[in-house]
């Protein structure tokens, strides 16, 4: 499993979104490319979790009013206490290629503020959309999110024999806004 | 009996505790919701406007003599009449304050007013003005006149004098509440933000001198006073709706008209493409004028006449799309003018010069919304070229923000991609579904799903284009 270079990446970038090999990541300037990597920016839409005390969560699955939005305009911040969870998404909608898959990581200077975003951090090859960001301070301190902050590196790695499909699959398809486990995970057939 | 000073200084303590109350409600200090900037403007001004007029209060009942109530009652009364009037302009603020906390940003189309606030910047003379956006319980869409609340804040200020002027820059737009989260429809808020320009620049007087020769020109004699301004007054209101409608076309192009075919639920009367049809198509059923408004048939016919025009250049781009919205919009187009009526019962004779005579002027409406976007671009030389791209990524499932072809990197037109994906949801979402592992085109849900979907990636690239 060989992890993709810039070089590589910025060609993968280059092929029209109907290649099936091509990967969109948008939007994009050059600066978030790292030598392996491609950081990655917080959104501005949140989700936190309704905390009360009868709730008892049942993983995989969530009913509405268990959650409630929070959207944070550019240049805006959102305070996070310490000790609390909320549901992110990242700036960037990605396309990942068939062939590929990913790995979030928290950015070093973000997990050093005590700050985990990402607990499943896998990336399917074919998947599309922001990606929902399991953000929780893990800190003493409040931290300030801001959108637009560097939050994230994305990792990409090809895979052995891939599969080419003229369908999309995948629990979730195409979201821009962070999605509540089980809400959504089944489009309508 | 005339009021005593106890009286007065009852009234002004409960319209200070009105205030006061209605105040709280107006408190942004809280992290959320949060509100875009022309609706903390609207809030903060009507909170400025509240500290002084209880301000004004206290000092007003400070002063109060009960001295003056006998030795001048009526310079007593006078004074005691300031509060009711005060009262009752709070009582019109009043109405603007829980519509506009509704429409907190999760709760607005914003990146759609973004860009076509970004568009109307583009404007000689309309740089900084700004949309406040509310919420209305109707399935409707308008604009608060933005007279009308200067006046109100004006007459607030006429006995506050310490009152805060009403924004000159500030515009206020309301969409029905449930739309709030859906997309395309919200295009109909252009044509409200047209009527924001039509009145604060007076284009209004345009259409006077140019409707009262029309009228004479129709009648072939002289119309009582009266007449003439009945016909004026309707010919002017139908030259406003069909300047904002124009106006919105050029601001945000052909978007305008599907939503408006949504809005009035015109889709029932679009042709069936197969059948040879009576002689007057389904749409002919709405030819009616009103006295508010010109028919429904008359103002989609005027759409597609100046969508065709070469200066806006939206037909090349739209005339191959097989949807039902473009046949209606084709039906409308080659209604003939006689079948427009304006059935006012109890005037028939000066309903049909009035409609005769707008029926001369809707040139000069054409030309007024050319004056106002001299300059500025209609995007549709970029939709053209970007629709094919913008819909070959929402088939795949993928935010059209950056669109990389053979040749280039190019960042699409806003334009372009609402009209582009408002298209591919009437014309090409089954390219969509198909990609869709088990999903079912014949299926409603599926297909409310997927639209909706289509919404989020366009709203997503509008955020993206116009951060």
């Amino acid at each position: 499993m060989s992890v993709f270079s810039k070089t590589k990446i910025l060609k993968r970038m280059e092929l029209e979104v109907s290649e099936p090999e091509s990967l969109v990541i948008t939007p994009f300037n050059e600066n978030l490319l790292d030598a392996d990597s491609v950081d990655l920016r917080l959104g501005s839409h949140f989700l936190f979790p309704k905390v009360t005390a009868k709730r008892v969560v049942e993983v995989g699955n969530s009913n509405p009013g268990e959650e409630f939005s929070v959207h944070v305009l550019p240049g805006e911040e959102l305070i996070l206490p310490a000790h609390e969870t909320v549901l992110g998404v990242t700036l960037e909608f990605i396309k990942m290629p068939f062939d590929v898959s990913g790995q979030i990581l928290t950015k070093s200077s973000v997990a050093r503020a005590f700050m985990v975003i990402e607990t499943a951090p896998w990336i399917h090859p074919n998947y599309r959309g922001c990606l929902t960001l399991e953000i929780a301070n893990v800190s003493n301190s409040a931290i300030k999110l801001r959108p637009g902050m560097r939050i994230g590196q994305l990792i990409l790695f090809a895979i052995d024999l891939p599969e080419k499909s003229n369908t999309l699959s995948g629990s979730y398809v195409g979201p821009i806004y962070p999605e509540a486990p089980g809400r959504y995970k089944r489009h309508p057939h | 009996m005339p009021l005593g000073v106890d009286e007065v200084r009852n009234d002004a303590s409960a319209l200070h505790r009105f205030i006061d109350s209605l105040l709280s409600e107006c408190d942004l200090s809280s992290d959320q919701p949060r509100f875009l900037k022309p609706t903390k403007d609207l809030l903060n001004y009507i909170r400025d406007l509240a500290d002084a007029t209880k301000s004004h209060l206290a000092d007003f009942v400070k002063d109060l003599d009960p001295n003056l109530a006998l030795a001048d009652p009526d310079d007593f009364c006078s004074r005691a009449q300031r509060i009711q009037t005060l009262r009752l302009s709070w009582f019109d603020l009043h109405e603007f304050v829980k519509p506009s906390l509704d429409a907190d940003t999760l709760h607005i189309p914003y990146p759609l007013t973004n860009t076509m606030t970004s568009r109307l910047h583009q404007i000689s003379g309309l740089q900084d003005v700004e949309f406040a956006v509310l919420h209305c319980t109707e399935v409707n869409y308008f604009q608060i006149r933005a007279g009308y609340v200067r006046d109100r804040a004006n007459e607030i200020r006429a006995i506050v004098p310490n009152a805060p002027l009403f924004p000159d820059n500030l515009g206020i737009i309301a969409l029905p509440y449930s739309q709030a989260t859906t997309f395309f429809l919200n295009s109909a808020l252009a044509h409200e933000m047209g009527h924001f320009v039509f009145q604060e620049r007076g284009i209004s007087a345009q259409f006077r001198l140019p409707g009262i020769t029309a009228i004479g020109q129709v009648s072939g004699t002289g119309l009582p006073l009266q007449e003439l301004s009945w016909c004026l007054d309707c010919i002017l209101r139908w030259s406003e709706e069909l300047y904002c409608d124009l106006f919105a076309l050029w601001l945000i192009g052909p978007a305008f008209s599907f939503s408006f075919i949504e809005l009035f639920a015109l889709t029932r009367l679009a042709p069936n493409p197969v059948s040879s049809g009576p002689t007057l198509p389904p749409i002919a059923s709405k030819a009616n004028f009103r006295p508010s408004h010109p028919a429904e048939a008359f103002r989609l016919a005027e759409h597609l006449r100046f969508l065709k025009s070469p200066d806006l250049g939206w037909w090349d781009g739209i005339k191959d799309s097989p949807s039902h919205y473009l046949r209606l919009l084709t039906d409308a187009e080659a209604l003939p003018q006689s079948c427009f009526t304006f059935p006012v019962q109890s005037a028939l004779p000066r309903a049909r010069i009035a409609l005769a005579a707008f029926l001369q002027i809707v040139p000069e409406v054409e030309r007024a919304v050319r004056e106002t976007f001299k300059g500025v671009s209609s995007d549709a030389t970029a939709f053209s070229e970007q629709r094919v791209a913008i819909c070959k990524y929402l088939s795949h499932g993928v935010v059209p923000s950056r669109l990389v072809s053979k040749d280039a990197v190019q960042i699409p037109s806003a334009v372009a991609v609402v009209n582009s994906a408002y298209l591919f949801c009437l014309d090409n979402l089954d390219d969509l579904i198909q990609r869709i592992d088990g999903a079912d085109k014949t299926c409603l849900e599926c297909r409310a799903f997927w639209t909706t979907r289509v919404e989020l990636w366009t709203r997503k690239a509008l955020e993206d284009i116009n951060p």
